[in-house]
C-alpha cells in the first residue's frame, strides 16, 4: 500500500521535530520540508503531497495567502494547521475558511500527529470540538430578533451568550 | 480532539480560548439534570446508566413519548435534553420548536439513527446544540452533555467536516464577490497575481508556470492595464487585501512609493 506523503512547511526547528516524529511511522513518508511561502507552492505542485503541515503559530499574512493559493494550485493536498497556545480561535477559523481540514497544537504533536495525518488523509476533519461553535456562528449569523440561546433564566449556565429580541447581545452573569 | 499531556502535579497549559471555556464552566465532573427522551427503553437505560456513573451527577429523568416529555418539561427545567428522533409523538426537527417553547432554557442534543449532514445543519439552525448518532459511545455522549451545558456545540466528526466545507464554500463565494478585480483577470493572470503576492520574481514565476519571462511580462502588462495600476507592489496589495479597497490602497501605495523615492 502506498504510504501517505507529507510535506512540512514551517521554520527549521519545527520541521526537524515533525520529521523525527514521522520517520518511524509505518505508512507515512515525509516527501519534503520547506519554509512557508512561495517556494512551498512550487514544492507542493512538484511533490504532490497528500498532506501538508503548515505552521500557523503566529499571524502571518503569507500563511493565509499561501493557504488560499494552495487550494487553487494543489487542491488535492490536504492541509493541517500547526498551532500554538498563541493561535486564536479566530485565526484557526480563517484557516478553515481557506480550506484547511485539520489543526493540531504543537504540544499535542507527539501523541497525535500520525493520527491526525491518517484521519485527514482519509478525508476526515481533525479539529478541536470547541471549533464547532465558531463554525455554527459563521454559518448561521444572528438575525435581528432571532433567539439562539435560553431565555433570561437564573438557571442558565454562567457566561452564556444569547441574543435579545432587539438583536443586541449580552453575557448572562 | 485537543489534548494536552499533564505531568503529575504540573499545571495544565491551555490556550486562552480553552481557558475561557473552562472558567465559564461549572466543575467538570458535574453532570447537570438531564432528560432522556426516546421510545427505545434499551437506549434510555444505556444513557441513564452512563450518565449516573459520573460523580456529581444531577437528576436523570426519562420520557418515553411526547406526552411524557411535555409533562416533564412543564414541571422541571432540565439543563440538557437528549432527544432520540423519531420517537412516539415527535417525528422530526419540528419537535424542537415545541420543546424550546415549553422550556427555552433546556439545551437539546438530537440523536438519530443515520446522521445526515444537511439535517445536522437544520437541527443547529432550529436551536439544537448537538447532533449525533444514537450509537455514539456512552462516554462520549456524557462528555457531549457536559460540553453542551458549557455553551459548546457537539457534532460528530463527519458533521464537523460538513460544517467546515459549508463555511469554506461560503467564504469562497463571498471572496469571489469582494474580489471583483479577480473576475477581470484570466486564469493565468490570476495565477501570476497569486505568485506576485507571495513575492515571486518574474524569473521564479516563469519557472513555476513553465512559461518564458517574456510571457510573464506580457501578462503583467495586461494585468496592470486591467486594474489601472503600475507596480507589482500595488498588485501584491490587491492580493493581500482581497481587493475590497483595492483602488484606494493602490493609490495610497503610489503616493508612499513616490514619497519614498523622493526621500532617496
Amino acid at each position: 500500500m502506498n504510504p501517505i506523503t507529507v510535506m512540512i512547511a514551517g521554520e527549521s526547528r519545527q520541521r526537524a521535530f515533525c520529521r523525527k516524529l514521522l520517520d518511524r511511522e509505518a505508512g507515512i513518508a515525509v516527501a519534503g520540508d520547506i519554509r512557508p511561502g512561495l517556494k512551498m507552492l512550487a514544492a507542493a505542485a512538484r511533490l504532490r503531497p497528500r498532506v501538508l503541515l503548515l505552521d500557523f503559530t503566529r499571524l502571518r499574512l503569507d500563511a493565509l495567502v499561501g493557504l488560499s493559493a494552495i487550494r487553487r494550485h494543489s487542491p488535492r493536498t490536504r492541509v493541517i494547521l500547526l498551532t500554538s497556545l498563541r493561535t486564536s480561535d479566530a485565526l484557526i477559523l480563517e484557516g478553515l475558511k481557506r480550506g484547511a481540514l485539520g489543526c493540531l497544537d504543537k504540544a499535542a504533536l507527539p501523541g497525535l500527529l500520525p493520527k491526525a495525518i491518517r484521519a485527514v488523509s482519509a478525508g476526515e476533519a481533525w479539529v478541536p470540538r470547541r471549533m464547532a461553535r465558531h463554525l455554527r456562528d459563521g454559518l448561521l449569523p444572528l438575525a435581528g430578533g432571532e433567539r439562539i440561546g435560553p431565555a433570561p433564566d437564573a438557571s442558565a449556565p454562567k457566561g452564556r451568550r444569547w441574543a435579545r429580541a432587539d438583536g443586541s447581545r449580552r453575557h448572562a452573569s | 480532539m485537543f489534548q494536552v499531556q499533564q505531568a503529575g502535579g504540573a499545571r495544565r497549559r491551555v490556550s486562552p480560548d480553552t481557558r475561557k471555556s473552562i472558567e465559564r464552566a461549572p466543575s467538570p465532573a458535574v453532570v447537570p439534570d438531564c432528560l432522556i427522551a426516546g421510545s427505545d427503553p434499551a437506549l434510555r437505560k444505556r444513557l441513564a446508566e452512563s450518565l449516573r456513573r459520573q460523580p456529581g451527577t444531577g437528576r436523570i429523568h426519562e420520557a418515553e413519548d411526547r406526552g411524557a416529555v411535555e409533562r416533564t418539561l412543564t414541571k422541571l427545567t432540565p439543563a440538557v435534553l437528549l432527544l432520540d428522533l423519531p420517537m412516539r409523538g415527535f417525528d422530526g426537527l419540528e419537535s424542537l420548536e415545541v420543546i424550546r417553547t415549553l422550556s427555552p432554557a433546556t439545551e437539546i442534543i438530537v440523536l438519530v439513527d443515520s446522521p445526515d449532514d444537511q439535517a445536522a445543519v437544520r437541527a443547529l439552525r432550529a436551536g439544537a446544540k448537538g447532533y449525533c448518532s444514537r450509537t455514539t459511545d456512552s462516554a462520549l455522549l456524557t462528555r457531549a452533555v457536559q460540553l453542551v451545558r458549557q455553551g459548546e456545540i457537539w457534532v460528530g466528526r463527519r458533521v464537523m467536516l460538513h460544517l467546515i466545507e459549508e463555511l469554506a464554500a461560503l467564504h469562497h463565494e463571498r471572496e469571489g464577490k469582494a474580489d471583483d478585480w479577480l473576475r477581470l483577470l484570466t486564469k493565468r493572470e490570476r495565477q501570476i497575481s497569486d505568485l506576485i503576492t507571495l513575492g515571486a520574481s518574474n524569473k521564479e514565476i516563469a519557472s513555476r508556470l513553465g512559461i518564458t519571462e517574456k510571457t510573464v511580462k506580457a501578462h503583467l502588462t495586461s494585468i496592470f492595464q486591467k486594474l489601472g495600476i503600475s507596480s507589482r507592489l500595488q498588485l501584491a496589495i490587491y492580493g493581500l487585501d482581497g481587493g475590497s479597497r483595492g483602488p484606494i490602497n493602490a493609490e495610497e501605495t503610489k503616493v508612499q512609493e513616490t514619497a519614498a523615492s523622493r526621500a532617496g
